[in-house]
């Protein structure tokens, strides 16, 4: 990546780094393919909070553990 | 980007009349003398785009109250009023009074405008003296709160957070659960009963084959899922019930052995939630607020929203209340509540966390109590067990129940202490069952091996359910680190961006204004702890020293400029509608030589800016418009104060023309001569400077004072000596015997001209400026433009020309 912003031209805001990021995830290496999504979709929707992740994530553990067993 | 076509002021501070600055988007030089009014300009701004004036906004100065011109009538408007380049902002804000109180009126409602207004709040607009060393000096906390407020990485931070947590969650989760205990328990008990640790389902099926191999049952299993056939080829019999027994007995004290590990984890997570709780009651009164947080929020989007008329009443108790005074009342009222609802958020995570735990264990007795083996007579202990569980689960659970805002204590993590006698000796209980049920089958293979095969099973299965829990475990922790570290990554790389970008120029706006002085490489830097940015601090070399505070060497002037540079760094990095700012009176500190530098920085380096400098400096006006003097982009003004007008800027010749003329076309001859004289006055000047006619020295302001008469009799001398002396002459002679024209003093003479005196004077006065401006090119007759070959003087076109000898 860049690291230097070109003089004269506008620094991204905040949630536009966090747009960059989420949009981004599902590329991100090594990272569970069903997790990246849900954390991507929890963010565009405004849920993104420790209890919604927290939730999310034992509902997809408990979906696996169904699965496999 | 917008900038300012027009500004008028009226009745606001120090200015009574309206005072107008018909910009065009051009910057503009404004000098005052002290105590003429020149900042009740950036009040005006500022209060137009932050409902409130910082320096006039105190315990002790209610509201707009401060704002409105004593001096006018009850009936008049106090008025800002801004035309953008971009029109659909033109907005008109006012103080009117009504029934005695001040109320503020808008003229723009618009989404569009509403939208402009709301982001412009946050932009770099103005700078005056008195903010000169606010982010210098502020704390490295202030300092990287005040950027991140202006960035928006608060946002970012709020997700980082959730991220954070999420990780460390699931590392106590893996950390809590003790997996490889779990798993090495059921590993021994399958040592026990085969005489070899299992680690795979081929192993295991092999091992089950062998040890059925001597009762020659025809059948082997090929697969897990076999066993269940298996087991069905035992015939039933009475000592069935034993096996079962011995199964269950089995797996209750897995679940006891487990059980210590969850209930030390559920005492420290139940201690952290006994600390945030009683923290936050320590703060009682701010938490009995928390209860008015929703009217307050609710109340406070009523007011901001446009559902109720604007009117400066509350909305709630009907009493008349100033609008923006009640609004900022409410906002002051929230803040304390901000730390205390993140308090009270904690405790909220720190109770989910102790409830996760409780799940477990009462998934554990549920375990334990779901069996029809728990109903036998015989095992009153186990059943005591439970009962003691599901009580101590009450008993906990009722602690994270009570209501912080109703109830101020919790019992202490020794008052909620288990009994683990009753563990133990519930253990013991089904250890001794276990080894008399043994007893019971003793000699009998077929039973022996029906009781290796259930009992290792149940354990087998255990393992590989353990082993998946915490392979997805493992998996989500991994996942969610390398997202949590990206971000950060993704964090630390856009902030250093912008950071080794806004140094940048910071670094190149103060070397301008300070070159070759030994203060080298500004750079701002972040502070990290514990992998969280905690402050930003600003680091300088110093005699090629790198050090930091910039307080620790640098003077007072140098801080100064040093906040400038902030200021001007912050206006390219973060303005993103306005296309303007003004800078009040910034140079007090400064020597002649920094003052010229900054002049020169901003219109080299802020040439597509509109600026407003607003200066009492006689000598930084003088060097300023000098500096833009003949540029099209530039106004230069002298704002003055007087009773009837209040702050008022000082009208320009081409003012002064339209008023005399219409003052004349009126026969109004109030004020006229005065007028006059002021316009010759001016004309003198300008006349003397393109002609370049010696005059006797005076310092600065004096300069400025010189009277006609004086400007007359040097042009006079300058003539003379002219070839074309002729065509001047008569009309310097009659100009300079008129009536008007005689000393310092006639200004304030008794002598009262006729309509008729005015009359003649002025036509005087317009046949010496026609000798020396030409109506084709607008322009004076210059030296500029002399002719040395020809040795005439000329206007910038050359349609009017005399001989001239210098």
């Amino acid at each position: 990546m860049d690291k230097t912003v070109k003089s004269g031209e506008k620094i991204k805001n905040g949630k536009t780094i966090l747009d960059d990021f989420f949009n981004g995830i599902l590329n991100i290496p090594d990272v569970d393919k069903k997790l990246a999504p849900e954390i991507k979709k929890m963010y565009e929707e405004g849920k993104l909070t420790s209890t919604n992740l927290s939730n999310k994530l034992t509902s997809l553990r408990e979906e696996e553990i169904n699965d496999k067993n | 980007m917008t900038k300012i076509n027009t500004l008028s002021v009226k009745g606001f501070r120090g200015v009574k009349k309206e005072l107008s600055l018909e910009l065009n988007s051009k910057s503009v030089l404004l000098f005052g003398d002290s105590g003429t009014g020149k900042s009740s300009i950036t009040d005006a701004i500022e209060w137009f785009y932050k409902d409130s004036v910082k320096h006039l906004s105190s315990e002790e100065i209610k509201g707009v109250t401060a704002l409105r011109n004593i001096f006018i009538a009850d009936a008049e408007k106090c008025s800002v009023e801004i035309n953008f380049t971009d029109s659909s902002l033109d907005y008109q804000k006012s103080i009117i009074l009504k029934k005695s109180n001040l109320e503020v009126e808008t003229s723009n409602n618009t989404d569009a405008f509403r939208k402009y207004a709301e982001n412009s709040k946050n932009e770099n607009l103005i700078l005056r003296y008195g903010d000169l060393t606010g982010f210098v000096l502020a704390t490295k906390k202030e300092k990287l709160d005040s950027l991140s407020e202006i960035i928006g990485f608060s946002e970012i931070l709020n997700v980082r957070g959730v991220l954070k947590k999420a990780v460390g969650d699931i590392k106590r989760s893996l950390q809590s659960r003790n997996y490889d205990d779990e798993i090495n328990r059921r590993q021994n008990q399958i040592m026990a009963l085969l005489k070899e640790s299992v680690v795979s389902d081929e192993q295991y099926i092999d091992k089950i084959n062998e040890i059925i191999e001597p009762l020659g049952l025809g059948k082997n299993v090929a697969d897990l899922k076999d066993i269940d056939d298996l087991l069905s080829l035992f015939k039933k019999s009475d000592d069935s019930a034993v096996i079962e027994q011995r199964a269950y007995y089995s797996d209750v004290i897995s679940k006891l052995n487990d059980l210590p590990n969850r209930l030390d984890n559920l005492l420290g997570l139940y201690d952290s939630y006994y600390k945030l709780f009683h923290n936050i009651v320590q703060n009682i009164e701010t938490l009995k607020k928390i209860t008015l947080d929703i009217l307050w929020r609710e109340g406070l989007n009523v007011l901001t929203g446009s559902i109720i008329e604007k009117k400066d009443e509350c909305p709630l108790c009907l009493q008349e209340k100033n609008r923006e005074e009640l609004i900022k009342e409410i906002k002051l009222r929230l803040i304390p509540l901000i730390a205390i609802k993140d308090e009270i958020n904690r405790l909220g995570e720190a109770k989910k966390d102790v409830q996760n735990i409780l799940n477990e264990i009462e998934k554990i007795t549920v375990g334990i109590q779901y069996n029809k083996c728990f109903d036998l007579e015989e095992n009153i202990t186990i059943k005591d067990f439970v009962k003691c569980v599901k009580d101590y689960i009450s008993l906990v659970s009722q602690e994270l129940s009570i209501d912080i805002l109703k109830v101020q204590t919790v019992k202490t993590k020794d008052e909620i202490m288990f009994d683990r006698v009753k563990l133990n000796e519930t253990s013991e209980f089904c250890r001794k069952r276990n080894e008399f049920l043994a007893s019971q089958i003793k000699g009998n293979k077929i039973l022996e091996v029906q009781d290796k095969i259930i009992l290792s099973r149940q354990a087998y299965f255990d393992i590989k359910k353990l082993k998946k829990e915490k392979e997805i475990l493992e998996k989500q922790k991994t996942s969610l680190g390398t997202i949590y570290n990206a971000f950060v990554q993704k964090q630390k790389e856009e902030l250093e961006a912008f950071i080794s970008s806004y140094s940048k120029e910071i670094n190149e706006y103060y070397q301008y204004m300070h070159p070759g002085e030994k203060v080298e490489n500004i750079e701002i830097k972040t502070i990290e702890k514990d992998d969280e940015l905690t402050g930003i601090t600003i680091e300088f070399k110093f005699f090629n020293k790198i050090t930091s505070p910039p307080q620790k060497y640098l003077s007072e002037s140098h801080l100064n400029s040093l906040e400038i540079a902030f200021f001007l760094a912050s206006v390219k990095a973060f303005n993103k509608k306005n296309q303007f700012f003004i800078l009040d009176d910034i140079i007090s500190s400064f020597d002649s030589n920094h003052r010229k530098r900054l002049g020169d920085l901003l219109l080299e380096k802020f040439s597509n800016y509109q600026v407003f400098i607003l200066t009492h400096e006689r000598n930084w006006f003088d060097y300023m418009k000098n500096i833009v003097k003949g540029k099209a982009d530039w106004i230069v003004s002298v704002i003055n104060w007087n009773e009837s007008k209040g702050t008022h800027l000082d009208e320009t010749l081409v003012d002064l023309k339209r008023i005399i003329e219409q003052n004349l076309a009126d026969n109004d001859k109030t004020g006229l001569g005065n007028l006059m004289r002021k316009y010759l006055e001016g004309l003198l000047k300008e006349i003397s400077e393109e002609a370049e006619v010696n005059v006797k020295y005076r310092s600065n302001e004096l300069n400025e004072d010189r009277m006609s008469n004086e400007l007359l009799s040097n042009l006079k001398s300058k003539i003379n000596k002219q070839p074309s002396k002729d065509i001047f002459e008569p009309i310097i002679n009659k100009v300079m015997s008129s009536i008007f024209v005689v000393n310092r003093d006639s200004h304030d003479s008794s002598f009262d001209p006729s309509i008729g005196d005015c009359r003649a004077f002025w036509q005087d006065v317009v046949t010496l400026e026609k000798l020396f401006y030409c109506e084709n090119c607008n322009k004076l007759i210059s030296i500029k433009y002399y002719d040395n070959v020809e040795k005439k003087i000329r206007c910038k076109g050359g349609h009017l020309e005399y001989d001239w000898s210098i």
